[in-house]
C-alpha cells in the first residue's frame, strides 16, 4: 500500500508541475489539443498509480513528453496562423447579419437545441436579437447582439467618466492579512489605510475583508465577532 | 519564452532518459547473456559442482540487476526471467543437464525478447 501511496503523491506533484508549466490557458476553456492532453494525462496517471507492475518512469516519460509537446505546439501555433488553424481549427460563423447559416450548422453537427441553449447561456432568449453568432474553437458560442438588443453603455448615454473609473476594487485586507501590493497598485499609502482603519475604529487583524480602488473608495467588512458593517 | 525553453529542455531530458533506459537494458542483457553462455558451457562439460556455483552466482547477479531493470521494464516481464533463473542452481546441483540448458535457453530468449521489445523500431511502436 505504501507503494501506491508514494506513487500517487509523486504523480500528483508531477501533474501539478506539468499544469503549472502548461499555464493558466490549460485550466480554463480547453482547445481540442488541450482536451486530448488532459484526457491522456489523466489516463496515464490513473494506470500508473493503480498498476504497480509498471515502472513509474513509464508514466513520468509520457506525461512530461505530452506536457512539453503541448507547450511547444502552442508556441508554434502562436507564431504561425496556419499552425494555429491546423491545431485548433477556425471559429465558425453560424449566424451572420441575423441569418442562420444552416449548412455551417450541419457541418458542425450543431442542432437547433444546441444553438438555443447556447443563446440562453449568453442571456438571449429571442433569436431575432442575434446579429452574429460564432462557434469558437473550444466549442463555446459567442454572440454579438443586434444594435437594439445590446446592453446600454455609459458611452451610449454620454455619461462623463470619473477619474480612475477603470480601476477595479482590489482586496487590501483579507481575513486580517494586509496585502501591501494592493496599496501600491492603487497608488494609496499606508497613511491612507491607517486613517481609514482609525475612522472605522478597527485594526487590520479584525478586518474580514477590505477592498479599495485608486479613487480611495473602499468597502470594509469586520470579522464576525463584531458583525456591524461599515463603509 | 521561459516556459517554452523549459518544455524543450524537459523533452530533451525525456529523450535522454529513454536512451539511458535502453542503454542500461542493453548492458545488463549483454552481461547476463554472457554469464548464461558460460553456464551452458560448464553444464555441457558435466562438472555439476562448478555449474551449481556458477548458477548461484548468476542468480545473485540477476537479483542485483533486477533492482535496476525494474525501473525501466514491466515487472511481469522480469518476473518470468526470475522464475527461470531461480531454478538453475538446483537443476545444476541435481545434474539435470537437459532441463538446465533448456532453462538457460529460456532465460536467454526472455532477455532478448525484453530488449527487443524496448527497441525504438517501427514494429514495436505500431
Amino acid at each position: 500500500m505504501y507503494i501506491v501511496l508514494f506513487r500517487t503523491i509523486i504523480i500528483y506533484i508531477l501533474i501539478i508541475i506539468c499544469l503549472r508549466i502548461m499555464g493558466k490557458r490549460q485550466l480554463g476553456e480547453l482547445q481540442p489539443s488541450e482536451f486530448v492532453i488532459a484526457i491522456l494525462i489523466s489516463n496515464i496517471a490513473t494506470i500508473s498509480i493503480e498498476d504497480t507492475d509498471i515502472p513509474l518512469l513509464s508514466a513520468i516519460v509520457p506525461i512530461v513528453t505530452l506536457m512539453s509537446s503541448e507547450v511547444l505546439l502552442s508556441a508554434v501555433a502562436m507564431k504561425s496562423n496556419k499552425a494555429q488553424v491546423v491545431i485548433s481549427g477556425n471559429p465558425v460563423v453560424i449566424i451572420r447579419n441575423g441569418t442562420i447559416d444552416q449548412a455551417r450548422m450541419r457541418e458542425l453537427r450543431f442542432s437547433i437545441e444546441d444553438l438555443m441553449s447556447q443563446l440562453r447561456i449568453n442571456g438571449i432568449f429571442d433569436i431575432r436579437e442575434v446579429g452574429w453568432a460564432i462557434v469558437e474553437t473550444n466549442g463555446k458560442l459567442t454572440v454579438y447582439p443586434k444594435y437594439y438588443a445590446r446592453p446600454v453603455t455609459a458611452e451610449m448615454l454620454a455619461l462623463p467618466a470619473k477619474a480612475n473609473e477603470n480601476t477595479p476594487p482590489l482586496v487590501v485586507i483579507s481575513d486580517g492579512v494586509l496585502m501591501p501590493e494592493t496599496l501600491e497598485i492603487c497608488g494609496l499609502g499606508q497613511a491612507w489605510l491607517d486613517r481609514v482603519l482609525k475612522e472605522n475604529q478597527v485594526t487590520p487583524e479584525k478586518v474580514f475583508l477590505m477592498t479599495c480602488d485608486s479613487s480611495e473608495t473602499y468597502y470594509l467588512v469586520k470579522k464576525e465577532t463584531d458583525p456591524k458593517w461599515e463603509e | 519564452m521561459g516556459r517554452v525553453a523549459l518544455a524543450a529542455a524537459l523533452l530533451a531530458v525525456m529523450v535522454g532518459m529513454s536512451g539511458w533506459g535502453l542503454h542500461t537494458l542493453e548492458n545488463n542483457k549483454d552481461i547476463l547473456l554472457s554469464e548464461m553462455e558460460e553456464l551452458s558451457v560448464l553444464a555441457e562439460e558435466g562438472d555439476n559442482k562448478k555449474t551449481a556455483e556458477a548458477a548461484a552466482i548468476l542468480t545473485a547477479d540477476w537479483i542485483e540487476r533486477h533492482r535496476t531493470l525494474c525501473r525501466i521494464v514491466r515487472h511481469t516481464q522480469l518476473d518470468q526471467v526470475t522464475l527461470a533463473v531461480a531454478r538453475l542452481e538446483k537443476l545444476a546441483e541435481h545434474g539435470d543437464i537437459g532441463e538446465l540448458t533448456a532453462e538457460i535457453d529460456r532465460c536467454k530468449i526472455l532477455l532478448d525478447d525484453i530488449y527487443d521489445s524496448e527497441l525504438p523500431l517501427f514494429r514495436n511502436i505500431v
